[in-house]
């Protein structure tokens, strides 16, 4: 009878704690950095703020690559995850654009409807 | 709420009427739900508690059941709610759709009534058609089924012909039509058979999972565009191209970032790397639903400020509240507790223990359970015709006391499935053996202990909600009268 080939990865039992910390971590971060953004965008916090949210991205990159290598992960899967960060970077800056296009073309559009009424 | 079917201030606007009716059985069968709930949790800590009268196997069905029924009821109310103020229109065929409604509430109190007192029949195609399918989540028995699908064509045909006839066409309802067709199909997929399990697994999957990572999750986004339009006076250029990007990224990630449930049915290895790669995406659109609804709630109260207006832009303080909960919850839930275990490394040994059951609480009531609380709200104030409705103690005590119940289930369910983690998968290797020793850990029981504590606390929460469902109406009418 063959071998049965099991590919489980082990990991310690110590290691689980560590591996569900640095996800959340993964996370946390990544939602400080998107609000970060947001609220400096947003006119709340001083544009130098700015700074602290790209720190927390780079935080987010380390606990996403410190998450991959805990895990055993194939060196390709941890290639695109790293490369899934850097398109993170630019999401929140993308949105804004966006946010700030639309906005302009609807108020051009409402004072264009004010102006025929 | 439940006056407001008869004396209303819907204009003889019948499809709200109807959404009304929808979400008055939903907010049953979310009570039933708990009940269930609360019988599964009491049976982990004392097995012989309702043993051959209503076994845990039951409890749970139903309790799971009722989940999934709860919010379909809730997601067909809150469209024929939506669908007058989106389409300038009357929808076509309503009378339909009241006969729709009163078929499928009938048969599904029937089904449940199976369920309890019929329980189980014998392995032939009689107990399929007539008692149970016996697949998790979509238990109903054949005839049901066959019934659920006849009563959502009509209600998808109410909602598209509206949709044509109406000059109208905006964006929620453009992306809504679209949703609800993937929605409603999906669920053929989980209606037939095969003779291998791996593939039988596989079609079946589609069904739940396929809503729960990306139609339903579209479903709470075109909610939420239409509640922050209604709730706070956001420009609906904006919230809906925002709603084009959660589209985007929700289909683009979730459809095969589904494929982690794939990795231990029989399915192909490669799967591992799909379903890993792209659920680590999954949780980007829920992190720019939840900048999202604070963004345009945090823009429209610094416009009015700016307008020199002193008080809230908010004209419906729970419904708001909940939507507010719901941007959180959808992170926490789907977010972080589906992060945790999604890839498969991880998965491997956290699959199936409470780490998957604190991932459910969580994320469905973070994701779904609260928008569509936050939909009845709606509902209600229309009902009542009042302008500006306020969170009052009742409201409070609902939302605080569900909320800290649930986080509360979900963090004693996250403790029992560490506990089960570390000795029954690393430590002890996953046997037979291995989870009966992994049940009588102490602190997997107590975190059973605390998990049934946290849900009476959730039930005594939900009660202050139907209260405050029954009763905020008529206060907020009486208070401007």
């Amino acid at each position: 009878m063959e071998d049965i080939l099991i590919v489980r990865p082990e990991i310690l039992p110590d290691a689980f704690l560590w591996i569900f910390t640095v996800s959340t971590l993964v996370l946390v971060f990544g939602v400080a950095y998107a609000a970060t953004i947001t609220l400096a965008k947003m006119g709340y916090f001083s544009k130098k703020w700015m700074n602290l949210g790209y720190l927390f991205w780079a935080l987010q990159t380390y606990c996403l690559y410190d998450l991959s290598v805990q895990i055993q992960s194939e060196p390709f899967t941890t290639k695109v995850l790293m490369v899934s960060m850097m398109a993170y970077f630019f999401i929140p800056h993308l949105y804004f654009r966006l946010i700030e296009d639309s906005d302009k073309r609807y108020e051009q559009s409402a004072d264009i409807a004010e102006h025929k009424n | 709420m439940l006056n407001s079917i008869k004396t209303n201030h819907f204009e003889g606007n019948a499809s709200k009427e109807l959404g009304m009716m929808y979400f008055r059985v939903a907010i049953i069968l979310f009570g039933a739900q708990l009940l269930m709930g609360l019988i599964a949790a009491i049976q982990f800590l004392v097995p012989g508690f309702l043993f051959e009268l209503f076994d845990f196997s039951i409890a749970r069905m139903v309790h799971i059941n009722a989940l999934v029924v709860w919010m379909l009821y809730a997601m067909i109310g809150a469209t024929y709610f939506l669908l007058p103020d989106e389409t300038d229109v009357e929808p076509i065929g309503i009378g339909l759709g009241k006969l729709g409604f009163w078929v499928l509430t009938a048969a599904v109190t029937v089904v449940v009534l199976v369920f309890i007192f019929v329980q189980v029949g014998a392995g032939t195609e009689a107990s399929i058609w007539l008692i149970t399918e016996g697949r998790e989540y979509i238990e109903a028995p054949r005839w049901a089924d066959i019934g659920i699908v006849v009563v959502v064509l009509i209600f998808y045909f109410n909602v598209f012909a509206t949709f044509i006839k109406s000059s109208k066409k905006t964006g929620i309802m453009t992306v809504m039509i679209a949703n609800l067709l993937a929605l409603a199909g999906l669920y053929l997929a989980g209606m037939f058979y095969t003779d291998n399990i791996s593939m039988d697994q596989f079609w079946w999957w589609w069904v739940i999972h396929l809503w729960v990572e990306a139609t339903w999750e579209v479903f709470v986004g075109t909610l939420a565009a239409f509640a922050l339009i209604k709730l706070i006076g956001a420009k609906r250029e904006v919230v809906e191209m925002w709603l084009w990007i959660e589209v985007l990224m929700l289909f683009g990630s979730g459809i095969l970032g589904m494929g982690h449930h794939y990795f231990w049915i029989g399915t192909p290895e490669y799967w591992w790397e799909i379903g890993a790669l792209f659920s680590a995406l999954e949780p980007v659109p829920l992190i720019a639903m939840f900048v999202h609804v604070l963004y345009d709630w945090g823009k429209e109260q610094g416009i009015a400020k700016a307008k020199g207006e002193t008080g809230s832009v908010i004209t419906n303080g729970p419904a708001m509240a909940w939507i507010v909960l719901n941007a959180f919850g959808n992170f926490l839930g789907a977010g972080i507790w589906g992060f945790f275990h999604t890839l498969p490394q991880v998965n491997i040994y956290t699959h199936g223990t409470q780490f998957t059951a604190a991932h459910g609480h969580l994320s469905f009531f973070g994701a779904y359970a609260t928008i569509l609380i936050g939909m009845m709200y709606i509902g209600v104030q229309g009902a009542y015709g009042a302008k500006r409705m306020k969170m009052n103690f009742n409201s409070k005590m609902g939302i605080f006391l569900t909320a800290f119940g649930v986080m509360g289930m979900t963090v004693a369910l996250t403790i029992a499935g560490y506990e089960q983690v570390l000795v029954e998968r690393a430590e002890l290797g996953a046997t037979w053996n291995a989870f009966f020793v992994a049940q009588n850990l102490p602190w997997y029981v107590q975190g059973q202990m605390w998990r049934a504590i946290m849900g009476v606390v959730t039930l005594i929460g939900f009660i202050y909600l139907a209260v405050d469902l029954l009763t905020i109406g008529k206060k907020a009418q009486a208070e401007e009268a």
